[in-house]
């Protein structure tokens, strides 16, 4: 009916639906709420690790099983308490880098509040979380 | 080649209209919190619209604070409709918050996503007060205060006495005007101001306010 050609054409159209599942598939980013234009959204690779001041967004259980190094416990539920911890150690000026696990939300919203309550704009949050932090450095 | 052109249409057309399984009435749902709120529930509509059997064979949320409440894995007829519910647990949270939920039906991945904006009783920006060397000017910290608050703000008080604070109301709180001590005067480098006030059960609640002098 078709020449060989004709049936390769007709196979690759039937097939092209399939490739943006084929290619999210095992590793779907679930950003319903697009923030990859957002400029506080940073990668590990955005960063001297040493020259950042590590802000740990989790609770006091998760930051006292495991935290980068360093860091310092910020959170919302204890905020007054928070802010006294990250006294003692800022210097003005510092970047400020807010994690969570796996760059969840409350690492956003962490980042957001001292923005406004630093008045500095160097405070990000680290998109993978400590996860990246960790295979990063291979720790 | 017509009978190529007019095949290659119609295996598209087919090809794509099959890919939709579900849906949804939105697949995005926000949510401005009041500040009684402890949590929210998101229910997510959607109809099967594939014309055949489907299965939701599993419901994932990316947040521990979002717990999803449909059990699963559950069968939709053609046709059929149905909810996808997941509460979202405010405890701890304050600011813009977003989650996703994944839903996998017939092996396929869809994204649903949630935003919810949790309100701060009161607000105070900046907190930190910074005067860089040879600095010595007045500055003032916003007290915001959310309507729906019954606290009080009640004064501000120093510990270091060089520190100058006036406190005054403003529409939707109050403005504190600080005035740094000279350099001769400068004895801590680092200090804080307490901003003290009453929670709703009239218990005590501090508020520091941190000055970083050089």
């Amino acid at each position: 009916m078709f020449s060989k050609r004709e049936y390769i054409l007709v196979f690759s159209i039937l097939l092209f639906p399939l490739v943006p599942s084929f290619f999210l598939s095992g590793n779907i980013d679930l950003k319903n709420f697009d923030t990859s234009n957002d400029p506080f959204r940073k990668t590990i690779s955005d960063f001297d690790p040493k020259e950042v001041l590590w802000l740990d967004a989790r609770s006091s259980k998760k930051y006292e099983m495991k935290h980068i190094p360093g860091a310092v416990l910020v959170n919302a539920k204890d905020w007054e308490a928070s802010l006294g911890r990250l006294f003692e150690v800022f210097q003005p000026g510092q970047t400020i880098v807010v994690y969570c696990n796996k760059g969840c939300s409350s690492s956003r919203a962490v980042a957001s509040r001292l923005r406004d309550e630093l008045g500095q704009e160097n405070v990000y949050y680290l998109d993978g979380g400590m996860d990246i932090w960790f295979k990063s450095t291979s720790q | 080649m017509m009978r190529l052109c007019l095949f290659l249409v119609f295996s598209t057309a087919f090809s794509l209209s099959s890919a939709e399984l579900l849906k949804w009435e939105k697949d995005k749902l926000s949510y401005s919190a009041k500040l009684s709120d402890k949590g929210i529930l998101f229910t997510f509509k959607f109809a099967n619209v594939s014309g055949k059997n489907l299965e939701i064979e599993k419901i994932k949320s990316s947040c521990s604070c979002m717990s999803i409440k449909t059990k699963f894995p559950f069968k939709i007829d053609p046709a059929g409709e149905g909810v996808i519910e997941a509460y979202y647990d405010f405890t701890g949270k304050v600011g813009l918050n977003r989650g996703n939920i994944e839903v996998i039906c017939n092996g396929e991945r869809i994204a649903l996503g949630v935003e919810v904006d949790i309100p701060v009783p009161v607000t105070i920006a900046p907190r930190f007060l910074i005067w860089k060397k040879g600095e010595r000017d007045s500055r003032d910290i916003d007290v915001k205060v959310h309507p729906e608050w019954t606290g009080k703000i009640l004064n501000v008080k120093t510990s270091v006495e060089s520190v100058k604070t006036e406190m005054s109301k403003t529409k939707d709180g109050y403005k504190i005007k600080v005035t740094p001590p000279s350099v001769e005067e400068l004895k801590k480098k680092r200090t804080w101001l307490l901003l003290n006030g009453a929670d709703e059960k009239g218990e005590s609640k501090e508020y520091r306010i941190y000055l970083i002098l050089n």
